[in-house]
């Protein structure tokens, strides 16, 4: 994979190849992390479109030193913030009238690799607090980093993944894939994993 | 000893089983002293499910489509000039050696050369008398024959 520092060298002579390149590099984690925020294909694929746009048209993106990846899902997570707020004042304006959509191919990637339950569980989490588990466990960022794309205090993304698992668990528990675990349990199981 | 505040991101690495053994250790020595994050922990639980997350991968087809209509987007942001007969040359994108694309450079130079330095045009021959003066003079010439 292509570095950044190889992305801003190409972006001195040709923007549009550095835009390519860190399309190539990048665009298979924007788009499913996309897809796992808002579970809408058609949009994930507007919107990481989008995102990559706007790389091109701020070239001051590839002036700085800041990691790129960061700076596309900063891009992404606002994109998609932006896009939940507009179809919520659509869906007020047009009272619930969205025309429905087809099978999204998408959705038999998740069912493929995602856990049924948490994929349902997911559904029903507020976008911020989906952003945040997507950042986490899709993405693998720690807690300040997920702060700084998602542009909160990181208190705020504890409180997020907090309360997102507390929902999740109880989905999960009803639907019985995942039993409850004593704190006992949990010690000898993180000493098993861990040797 | 840690604040619950500050063991805060430790708990969920512990609860996720993830970070440092140290770290691991230090949550569990305050747990064993804390109600309040003991009973955080037991609500948290383990979540494997959540690991299927990172296994969620884009298909390369939807890739390729989202990338064809990116390069149509930017196209029309800023359309790429037409590569030259310089760059078709050169690129790599047809089988000319290298030697041959030079040679074939250097035929154009010369030929464009030859074109604009050819031979000179023969100078024409200057008429005895510019013709404008010619002019003036046969004007002259008419106005003192009409006087007299």
């Amino acid at each position: 994979m292509i570095d950044d520092a190889e992305v801003r060298r190409l972006a001195l002579a040709d923007r549009r190849a550095a835009v390519d390149a860190l399309y190539r590099a990048h665009a298979s984690r924007v788009l499913s992390n996309l897809y796992l925020m808002l579970r809408d294909g058609e949009a994930a694929r507007d919107l990481a479109q989008e995102t990559f746009v706007r790389a091109f048209t701020h070239p001051e993106v590839f002036a700085g030193d800041a990691p790129l990846r960061a700076w596309l899902l900063r891009v992404a997570a606002r994109l998609a913030l932006n896009h939940v707020r507009e179809q919520k004042r659509r869906r007020a304006r047009e009272q619930g009238h969205l025309p429905a959509r087809g099978p999204d191919p998408l959705e038999a990637v998740l069912a493929r690799h995602l856990d049924a339950e948490l994929a349902r569980g997911m559904r029903e989490l507020p976008l911020t607090y989906r952003q945040a588990l997507v950042l986490r466990y899709h993405e693998g960022l720690g807690c300040d980093e997920i702060a700084r794309v998602l542009e909160v205090a990181p208190g705020t993304v504890m409180s997020h993944l907090f309360r997102a698992r507390l929902v999740l668990k109880r989905h999960l528990t009803r639907g019985d894939a995942a039993r409850p675990v004593s704190l006992s349990e949990r010690r000898r199981e993180t000493r098993r994993r861990t040797g | 000893m840690s604040t619950c505040i500050e063991l805060r991101e430790a708990l969920l690495d512990w609860a996720d089983g993830r970070g440092t053994p140290e770290r691991r250790d230090a949550v569990e020595v305050h747990l064993a002293t804390c109600a309040r994050c003991r009973g955080l922990a037991e609500a948290l639980g383990a979540l494997q499910p959540l690991e299927s997350l990172a296994r969620v991968e884009t298909p390369p087809a939807m890739l390729a489509e989202v990338h064809a209509q990116l390069n149509q987007r930017l196209d029309e942001l800023e359309p790429r000039p037409r590569p030259g007969w310089l760059t078709w040359l050169f690129s790599g994108s047809i089988a000319i050696p290298k030697p041959f694309a030079w040679a074939a450079v250097a035929a154009v130079l010369l030929l464009w050369a030859g074109h604009v330095t050819g031979p000179a045009p023969a100078p024409r021959a200057a008429p005895s008398t510019p013709v404008l003066m010619d002019g003036v003079d046969r004007l002259g010439a008419s106005e003192s024959s009409a006087e007299g």
